[in-house]
């Protein structure tokens, strides 16, 4: 007979990362000091949406990995779409909730 | 004040502390691994970005071979590089879908890791879906459904399909038995408070139409591809 069993939270904590120099070198770790091994349940790396934005014009992501493989029209873009909205959202990590729909640029063709 | 180091005055008040607590790696060799790495920050797992184009009435084995790879990220850079440099869902043109799966995990209900899976499908207006589709990637890759499915589920991919009038975008989860009571799409509302779907509802793969059962689950596995970071197949 199992009982029920008992759910508890696993506790945690955000923490907030400016810089990916800020990240603990050993992958192991979570930012913040958890040790996967260690912690029940295993801990996941979270991320915030505005820590990722802070990426996402980081110099390494101008260009498309090296590998990425050739699909006409879709790796390779056949055309370039003006976007009403400049690139300049980018890096804008605290856009209100509010305006999201109104600045996400679709998408930029502009790299 | 200027230039004063916050790390100094620690060191002050702490004598007998050398300069951090951090790992006890030289600056240079720090700098190697940066390097190696290539600065990037480490996804929690890696996720693979797959486009189709559907086909009406196709067979899982249709629908496979006209299933494209187009990348594994492992890091939030490779994540961005690979989206900056794609067409953008505006510019998809209908029926063409993404997945972004986790791992090497296929968008492929028959799956073995899919069977027991489905999926939460959310109509939206197409001036919506961009948005949509972004703010789900990211959550997606930050890892922020942990506390709105249930215990032992997992979101495990999503989707985006463009239509001819609304568009879908799909939440993948791990067990359809777990769906009921899942905050998934309570989750959804919080990260796009302004987005109203057309329709929502969930669905296990099992109980599609065009679900074909274990049989193409056993055709796949020869075939399967590497188990993560192959480009392209």
């Amino acid at each position: 007979m199992s009982g029920k069993t008992k759910v508890r939270d696993i506790p945690s904590r955000r923490v907030l990362l400016t810089d990916p120099s800020q990240l603990p070198i050993d992958y192991s770790s979570t930012p913040g000091g958890t040790l996967f091994s260690t912690t029940p349940g295993g801990t996941r790396i979270i991320y915030e949406r505005h820590e990722l934005l802070q990426l996402r014009n980081s110099p390494l992501t101008r260009t498309p990995p090296k590998n990425l493989p050739k699909i006409a029209g879709v790796t390779s873009p056949s055309t370039t779409k003006g976007s009403p909205q400049p690139d300049s959202v980018n890096g804008q990590a605290t856009i209100p909730e509010e305006k999201k729909c109104d600045e996400d640029p679709q998408f930029e063709m502009d790299i | 004040m200027a230039g004063r180091e916050l790390g100094a005055d620690l060191a002050g008040a702490e004598n007998d502390r050398p300069n951090s607590a951090s790992p006890q790696l030289s600056r240079a060799a720090v700098q190697e691994i940066t390097e190696t790495e290539k600065g990037g920050v480490p996804l929690n797992t890696p996720w693979t970005l797959y486009l189709d184009k559907s086909i009406r009435g196709a067979t899982a084995a249709e629908f496979e071979a006209n299933l494209r790879n187009i990348y594994t990220v492992t890091t939030v850079q490779s994540f961005w590089s690979v989206y900056n440099n794609i067409p953008g869902i505006s510019d998809l043109s209908p029926k063409y879908s993404y997945h972004l799966m986790r791992n090497s995990r296929r968008p492929i209900w028959e799956d073995d890791c899919n069977r027991h899976g489905g999926t939460w499908r959310l109509k939206c207006l197409k001036k919506d879906t961009a948005h949509v589709w972004k703010e789900l990637l990211l959550a997606c890759i930050g890892e922020q459904w942990s506390d709105s499915v249930r215990e032992g589920d997992d979101i495990v991919g999503l989707s985006v399909s463009i239509k001819d009038r609304d568009d879908i975008v799909q939440i993948w989860n791990n067990r359809s038995d777990l769906a009921e009571g899942s905050q998934a799409t309570s989750k959804v509302k919080e990260l796009l408070p302004t987005v109203n779907f057309q329709a929502e509802f969930y669905k296990p793969h099992q109980t599609h139409h065009a679900y074909e059962g274990h049989r193409s689950v056993e055709s796949h596995q020869g075939q399967q591809a590497p188990r993560q970071f192959s480009p392209a197949n």
